[in-house]
């Protein structure tokens, strides 16, 4: 008898044989039902998460809005209309390219900061509210590489790509 | 939570003390953070700006730049590093080749008050703020080294929420 909960324990591919009970047309059609199930819920959760990601760094990025001169204590500019604006711009490229930030924040600099982490490999977005945008990818040690992009959707993309091979290597 | 005494401690007030131009590699500084700046363990880069105001540990204590006579700071954090960690130079291709240093500048009720400087190679004698690449490859430099466990007291607010 193939029981649902014996599905759950085991590996996600090949073919298994219950009790005594062998039946490979049903054990295939119910394996393949099995697995494209899970897999259907972990590309929701995965969907979910970046989504949850990015509508936090969305509503970080809206409570940017209020900070006033030397919100940050040591005399710092909050970020204005444009260096907010750009940043929105990025948000919506990390959503439509699924690399979620782990953090938005003000810029003591004076604009946004978008954290990406993944392990002990480390990636920065920055919009400043000159207008001017980097990005930079580091680890724990090596010289970090930091680089000036304009504010095109291109360039963006083109970045967050780059952040993506450094985080995923 | 830090809670800001009533009073500011007399050890930081100036009293006509000199300036003191020398820092040692071990000399540690002592810097405020919000809870949200430490991402997965590090100070963000986006906490520090040039120059950096911080808090000299030769004349001071950790809680000292938690000070205000209004409780303003309470709830922020403070953490600490070591002079010789601030990144020495910028990187050869960089830009213009600049140097980062610290800067005594006491203020008559903050005598450890000093800034984290920049200057072009060879020296100005001014600060120079290097370009935004310099910048954050500095900032970028220091701040991993600001682990959770150069943490002095925790903080439990935002810098917004002050």
């Amino acid at each position: 008898m193939l029981v649902a909960n014996e599905f759950v324990a085991r590996p996600v591919v090949g073919f298994y044989c219950v009790g005594k009970h062998v039946d490979e047309a049903e054990h295939s059609a119910l394996r393949a039902w099995s697995i494209a199930c899970s897999r259907r819920q972990v590309s929701m959760s995965v969907f979910m998460q970046i989504k949850d990601s990015i509508d936090e760094a969305r509503n970080r990025l809206g409570q940017t809005a209020r900070l006033i001169h030397g919100w940050d204590t040591y005399g710092g500019d909050p970020p204005n209309e444009m260096a907010r604006t750009i940043a929105a711009n990025v948000l919506t490229l990390l959503e439509a390219e699924a690399l979620p930030p782990a953090r938005l924040l003000p810029s003591a600099e004076g604009g946004i900061a978008i954290s990406f982490v993944e392990g002990a490999r480390r990636a920065e977005i920055e919009t400043y509210n000159t207008g001017e945008v980097i990005a930079a990818i580091y680890s724990a040690d090596d010289e970090p590489l930091v680089w000036e992009l304009d504010d095109s959707a291109g360039a963006i993309t083109s970045s967050i790509e780059q952040i993506r091979v450094h985080l995923a290597a | 939570m830090y809670i800001s005494p009533p009073d500011r401690p007399e050890h930081m007030y100036r009293r006509g003390r000199a300036v003191q131009p020398e820092f040692s590699p071990w000399e540690l500084l002592y810097f405020r953070y919000g809870v949200d700046e430490f991402v997965d363990g590090a100070l963000a880069p986006a906490a520090i700006h040039l120059p950096q105001s911080v808090n000299r540990g030769e004349f001071s204590q950790p809680a000292d730049v938690l000070f205000h006579p209004e409780g303003k700071y309470n709830g922020l954090g403070v953490v600490e590093f070591r002079v010789e960690e601030i990144p020495p130079t910028s990187e050869p291709g960089a830009g213009i080749p600049c140097k980062f240093f610290m800067k005594h500048l006491p203020e008559e009720d903050n005598y450890s008050h000093s800034e984290i400087w920049a200057d072009q190679v060879p020296e100005t004698g001014r600060f120079w703020k290097p370009g935004r690449t310099a910048r954050a490859a500095f900032r970028i430099k220091l701040c991993r080294r600001i682990r959770a466990e150069r943490i002095k007291i925790q903080a439990v607010k935002n810098k917004d929420q002050v």
